[in-house]
C-alpha cells in the first residue's frame, strides 16, 4: 500500500510538472527546454529556507514561488528574442547554466553532497510526516494547479496564448503586446514547477543537482508530447505512463542493468514513434 | 613549456575536435534545416565500431579506423532513411524532426551502453609511445610569445591536421562538384531544387551519410586522444552545436571559426575562472551571440 | 480515443496494483530472509553498481551452512534518490525485506529516515558520517574521511612536497575527502577551490595552471577515465612531478602502468585475497566500494544468524567489533558507523603493495 502512496505522489509532482509546462509549450508554442531548472529552484529554494532557517514548509513554499518566478522573469526575458530552433537551444543552454550553478556553488547548495534532513510540512500543529498525509497535501496542490490551469486556459488570458502559438506576428498586427504574454505564462509556469521543487525536496528530504539536470527537462518534455500537448488531462495521463512504466519494467524480470537502460530505449523509440505516427500525442489537439 | 602558448595550442586542438563535430552538424542542417540532436550519437558510433574491432576483435587499425568512419556515415544514412524522410515526406515541422531526432539520441545511446557497458574505454593500445612534437615560437615573435612553446601530441596533431583537410575538402566539394552545387542549391530552398529536377531526397541521404561519417571520424579522435563512453556524444554535439550557431549555422568556415572560438573561451576561461564552469561560460557565450549576433560571425 | 487511452491507464494501474497486493499472500513457513540491495546499476555509476552488486553475490556465497536461508533481492536505482525511495518502497512492501543496503549518500540520506521509521535494518556505504547518526537500525560503512586526509597530510611532509596542486572531480566522496584534507592542512595545496566536472576529460589547462603555480606535485582525485587521461596529459607535457591520490588509482585499470612507482592513501587493505577472488569469479577488478559491500553483506549475514527480531539484530550489529573484514578489522561505534585505517601504498611492478 505504502508503495502505491509513494507512486501517487511522485505522480502528483510530475503531474504539476507537466501541466506547468504543458502551458508554456502546448498552449503558447514557446518549446521551453529548461523547465527542470525552475523544478530545481523551487527545491533548493524551500530545501535551503527550511533546512538552515526552521523556516515553515508553507512559507518556504512561498518564498520558493517568488523566486523562481523573479528568475524566469530574467530568463523569459532573454528567450523572448528567440523563436523556435533557437529558443529551444537557449533554454538548453540556460538549464546547463542553472545546473552548473547547483552543483558548483557549493557555498549555497554544497553541490555534489545535496542537502539531507529536509522537514516534512507542518501546518498549525497537524504534521504531515506520514506519507498518505503528505500525498494528500500533494493531491490539493496538485488540484490547485490543474484548475488553475484551466481557468487560464479557458479564459481570454488563454485565448490570446493559443493565437500566438498559431501566428504571433498576425496578433502583433492587432495590436497585442505578445512580450507580455508570453512572459507571463513562463514566469506563472516556472512558478508552478517551484511548487513541484518544493514538495519534491520535503518528500525525499534529500536534494542533490543530479535530479534537475537536462535529461529531467527532455523527460518532463516527453511527457506532454505523449499525453498531448495544449491538452491539460493528456498532461496528467502521460505522467500517470511515464511513472508506472519503469515500475512496471521492475517486475518483467529483466536484468536490472538492462532494466534502466531498457527504459530509455522505450522513451526513446516511443518519442520516434510519436512523431512519426502521432504527433498531437494521445488525447492532444495541438501537433508540433 | 610556457603558459599562454600551450594555452593557444590547447585551446587549438579542443577547438578542432569541435570543428569536427560542427562541420558535419552544419552540413546536413545546411541541407535539412533542422538540429539534428542524433548527431551526437553517431560520433559515439565511430568511436565505439573501432573500440571493438580494433580493441576486442584485434582487427588492424586502419582497417578498424576506416569501417568506423564508414559505419557512423551508415548509421546517419539510415536515421534519415528510417525517420527523417518519412517525416519530412509528412511535411513535419522542424520541432518534429528535432524531438524525433531526441528520441533516437536517447534510444542509440542507451542500446551502446547495454551493448558495451557504460564504463569509460581507451582507444589507445600503447602509452607512453605516442610521439610528442615540441612547438617552439619562432624566434622572431618571442617577444609576444612570453617563452618558447609547447608541447602537442601525435593524436592532437592528427585532429588538427584532419579538421583542417576535411573543412578544406569540404569547400572544394560544395563549390566546385555538381554534387556540392545541387547541395547548395537545396539549402538555398529545398521546394525549388525539387521542381529544377534535383532528386533532393537522395541528396540529402549522402548528406546525411557525409556529415554523420564526418562525426564518427571526431568520435574516433577523440577516443584515441581521451577514450570513449556512451555518453560522450551529447557533451561533443553541445559544443558543435554552439560552435555552429555562433559562426552562422549551416556555414562551413562560420561553424569551424565558431569551433576555436569556443575552444579559445573555455581554455582561456578556466585560466581566470574555476574550470567547473566550462560547461556554463560555454553556454552563456552561445546565449550572449544569440542575443546580439543571432546570424552568427559571418554573415551569410 | 480518449476511452481507449483511459482504458489503458486504469489496465496500468490494475496491474501495478495487483502485484503489489499478490506478494502479500505469500505464507511458507520457511521464508528467507530478504535482504534487499539498492544500487545504480545503470546511468553513470553503473560500474560502481555492478561491482558492488557482485561483492555482494560473492559474499553471500562465501556462507556454506547457515540456520536461516537467505536471498539479496537487488533494484536499481541509478544513484538517484527518488528512485532509491522508489526501490525501498518496493522492497519493503512487496518482497518483505528485513534489511537493506544501500550506496552513495543521497539515497543513504532518502532511505535512512525511512528504514529507521519501519524498523528495516539499514547498512549504508556512503562517504556521509551523518546518515547513521541517532538511528538505532541504520548503520554506514565507510573510511572517515579524516582519517584518510590525517594519513594522507602526514607522508606528504614526510616527502616535503609543499604545493600540491590539486585536480578533484566534483562528486560527493572526493569532496568529503578534500574537504577533510583542506581542513586537517590548506598550506599545503594549490589550486584547492578547483572543481572538475565528472565528465570532463581535458585537463590541460588545469595542469598548465598548476605548473604555473609551482606545483611541486599532484594530488588527483578523479573518476575512473578521467584519472587516465589526466595522467597521461601531465606526462605528455614533459611534467615529471610526483602524481599522488587517495584511493582513484586503485580504480582505473589503464592508469596503472602509468604511475608506476607513484604512492597514493587508501582504505586499509581490502585484503587482495579478496581481489583475487573477486577476479577469479567475475573476471574484472573490484571498484570503489566492492569491498564494503562484500563485508556489509557478511556482517548482516552473520548478525542475521544470531536470531531474533529487526531490534535484536540491531542489538548485534551495534555491538560487533573487531569483525574480521576484507576492509580490516571491523568495529561498530556509537553513532552506528564502521570504521578503517587509512593506510598508504605504493604501486610497485603494477601491483598495489602497502608501504610501511
Amino acid at each position: 500500500m505504502e508503495y502505491l502512496i509513494h507512486l501517487a505522489i511522485l505522480f502528483s509532482i510530475y503531474g504539476i510538472l507537466s501541466l506547468s509546462l504543458n502551458l508554456i509549450v502546448g498552449y503558447t508554442g514557446l518549446p521551453s527546454v529548461t523547465h527542470a531548472a525552475f523544478y530545481g529552484i523551487g527545491a533548493y529554494a524551500a530545501a535551503i529556507l527550511l533546512v538552515s532557517y526552521g523556516m515553515n514548509f508553507f512559507l518556504a513554499l512561498f518564498a520558493a514561488i517568488i523566486i523562481s518566478a523573479l528568475v524566469a522573469l530574467l530568463i523569459g526575458l532573454i528567450l523572448s528574442k528567440f523563436d523556435d530552433d533557437y529558443y529551444a537551444l537557449a533554454s538548453f543552454g540556460f538549464n546547463i547554466i542553472i545546473f552548473s550553478i547547483f552543483l558548483n556553488w557549493q557555498g549555497l547548495t554544497r553541490g555534489p553532497l545535496g542537502i539531507p534532513g529536509i522537514s516534512k510540512p507542518v501546518l498549525f500543529g497537524l504534521d504531515f510526516s506520514s506519507n498518505l498525509l503528505f500525498l494528500i497535501l500533494s493531491l490539493i496542490f496538485l488540484a490547485i494547479i490543474y484548475f488553475t490551469a484551466r481557468f487560464i486556459v479557458n479564459s481570454s488570458f488563454g485565448r490570446v496564448l493559443k493565437a500566438i502559438r498559431e501566428d504571433e506576428t498576425a496578433l502583433q498586427v492587432f495590436g497585442y503586446n505578445t512580450l507580455y504574454y508570453k512572459l507571463a505564462i513562463f514566469v506563472i509556469g516556472s512558478a508552478m514547477a517551484a511548487v513541484a521543487g518544493s514538495l519534491f525536496a520535503s518528500y525525499i528530504t534529500f536534494i542533490d543537482p543530479s535530479s534537475f539536470w537536462l535529461m529531467e527537462s527532455i523527460f518532463i518534455l516527453a511527457i506532454i508530447i505523449l499525453g498531448g500537448l495544449s491538452n491539460l488531462k493528456g498532461s496528467l495521463l502521460g505522467a500517470l505512463f511515464l511513472i508506472l512504466l519503469p515500475e512496471i519494467l521492475r517486475f518483467i524480470g529483466l536484468p536490472n542493468e538492462l532494466a534502466a537502460q531498457m527504459r530509455q530505449v522505450i522513451y526513446g523509440i516511443i518519442l520516434i514513434l510519436l512523431m512519426l505516427y502521432r504527433p498531437q500525442g494521445l488525447v492532444g489537439e495541438y501537433k508540433l | 613549456m610556457d603558459i599562454v602558448p600551450q594555452l593557444i595550442l590547447n585551446s587549438i586542438i579542443a577547438g578542432a575536435i569541435y570543428a569536427l563535430v560542427a562541420l558535419g552538424f552544419n552540413l546536413i542542417y545546411g541541407a535539412t534545416k533542422f538540429f539534428n540532436l542524433a548527431h551526437g550519437v553517431v560520433a559515439a558510433i565511430g568511436g565505439y565500431i573501432v573500440f571493438y574491432l580494433s580493441k576486442t576483435l584485434g582487427l588492424n587499425l586502419y582497417l578498424s579506423v576506416a569501417t568506423g568512419v564508414l559505419l557512423a556515415g551508415f548509421a546517419g544514412y539510415l536515421l534519415d532513411k528510417l525517420i527523417y524522410l518519412p517525416l519530412r515526406r509528412k511535411k513535419a515541422s522542424n520541432m518534429i524532426l528535432l524531438v524525433a531526432s531526441l528520441g533516437a539520441f536517447t534510444a542509440i545511446q542507451a542500446i551502446i551502453a547495454i551493448v558495451f557497458t557504460s564504463q569509460f574505454q581507451t582507444l589507445s593500445r600503447n602509452f607512453g609511445s605516442q610521439k610528442i612534437f615540441e612547438v617552439s615560437c619562432p624566434v622572431a615573435l618571442r617577444s609576444i610569445c612570453y617563452g618558447v612553446g609547447g608541447v602537442i601530441t601525435q593524436t592532437q596533431l592528427i585532429i588538427f591536421i584532419s579538421g583542417m583537410v576535411i573543412m578544406g575538402a569540404l569547400v572544394i566539394v560544395l563549390k566546385k562538384t555538381m554534387f556540392g552545387k545541387m547541395v547548395r542549391a537545396i539549402s538555398d530552398d529545398e521546394e525549388v531544387a525539387r521542381i529544377v529536377g534535383i532528386n533532393t531526397n537522395k541528396i540529402i541521404g549522402y548528406v546525411f551519410f557525409i556529415g554523420s561519417a564526418i562525426a564518427g571520424l571526431a568520435g574516433i579522435l577523440v577516443g584515441f586522444d581521451t577514450g570513449i563512453e556512451p555518453t560522450m556524444g551529447m557533451n561533443l554535439l553541445l559544443k558543435g552545436v554552439i560552435a555552429s550557431v555562433i559562426g552562422g549555422v549551416g556555414n562551413i568556415y562560420g561553424g569551424v571559426l565558431g569551433a576555436f572560438l569556443i575552444g579559445f573561451v573555455e581554455n582561456f576561461g578556466i585560466w581566470k575562472i574555476s574550470g567547473e564552469w566550462k560547461d556554463a561560460i560555454a553556454f552563456a557565450v552561445l546565449i550572449v551571440f544569440l542575443i546580439f549576433r543571432p546570424r552568427g560571425i559571418i554573415k551569410k | 480515443m480518449k476511452k481507449i487511452v483511459t482504458g489503458i491507464a486504469v489496465v496500468l494501474l490494475i496491474v501495478v496494483g495487483i502485484f503489489a497486493f499478490n506478494k502479500k499472500s505469500d505464507t511458507v513457513s520457511k521464508e528467507p530472509i530478504k535482504i534487499g540491495v539498492i544500487l545504480p546499476l545503470s546511468g553513470d555509476a553503473a560500474f560502481i553498481g555492478e561491482a558492488a552488486k557482485n561483492s555482494a553475490i560473492l559474499a553471500k556465497e562465501g556462507f556454506k551452512e547457515t540456520k536461516n536461508d537467505y536471498e539479496l533481492i537487488f533494484e536499481d536505482d541509478q544513484a538517484d534518490s527518488k528512485k532509491t525511495v522508489s526501490a525501498f518502497r518496493k522492497l519493503v512492501d512487496l518482497d518483505k525485506i528485513r534489511a537493506v543496503g544501500t550506496g552513495f549518500a543521497g539515497p543513504g540520506n532518502a532511505i535512512a529516515p525511512l528504514s529507521e521509521k519501519e524498523k528495516i535494518i539499514h547498512f549504508s556505504i556512503a562517504s556521509d558520517l551523518n546518515i547513521a547518526k541517532n538511528k538505532k537500525f541504520v548503520f554506514n560503512h565507510w573510511i572517515k574521511p579524516e582519517n584518510e586526509a590525517k594519513v594522507y597530510i602526514e607522508k606528504a611532509k614526510n616527502q616535503g612536497l609543499k604545493k600540491i596542486a590539486m585536480l578533484n572531480t566534483n562528486q560527493q566522496g572526493i569532496i568529503a575527502v578534500r574537504d577533510a584534507i583542506l581542513e586537517e592542512d590548506p598550506t599545503l595545496f594549490i589550486l584547492k577551490d578547483e572543481l572538475i566536472a565528472p565528465q570532463e576529460k581535458d585537463f590541460r589547462t588545469n595542469i598548465i595552471k598548476a605548473k604555473n603555480n609551482g606545483a611541486d606535485s599532484f594530488l588527483l582525485m578523479l573518476l575512473p577515465g578521467q584519472l587516465v587521461s589526466a595522467v597521461k596529459q601531465i606526462r605528455e607535457m614533459n611534467i615529471k612531478v610526483p602524481i599522488t591520490s587517495v584511493e582513484s588509482f586503485e580504480y582505473d585499470q589503464e592508469a596503472v602502468p602509468l604511475l608506476e612507482g607513484e604512492w597514493y592513501v587508501t582504505a586499509a587493505d581490502p585484503s587482495s585475497d579478496f581481489t583475487l577472488k573477486f577476479k577469479e569469479r567475475f573476471n574484472s577488478l573490484p571498484q570503489p566500494g566492492s569491498a564494503y559491500a562484500y563485508d556489509v553483506i557478511r556482517m548482516l549475514i552473520t548478525s542475521f544468524e544470531e536470531g531474533g527480531n529487526n531490534e535484536n539484530v540491531a542489538k548485534t550489529l551495534s555491538g560487533m567489533k573487531n569483525f574480521p573484514g576484507v576492509t580490516g578489522a571491523l568495529s561498530v561505534d556509537e553513532e552506528g558507523n564502521i570504521d578503517s585505517r587509512a593506510v598508504v601504498k605504493k604501486i610497485t611492478g603494477g601491483k598495489f603493495v602497502e608501504v610501511k
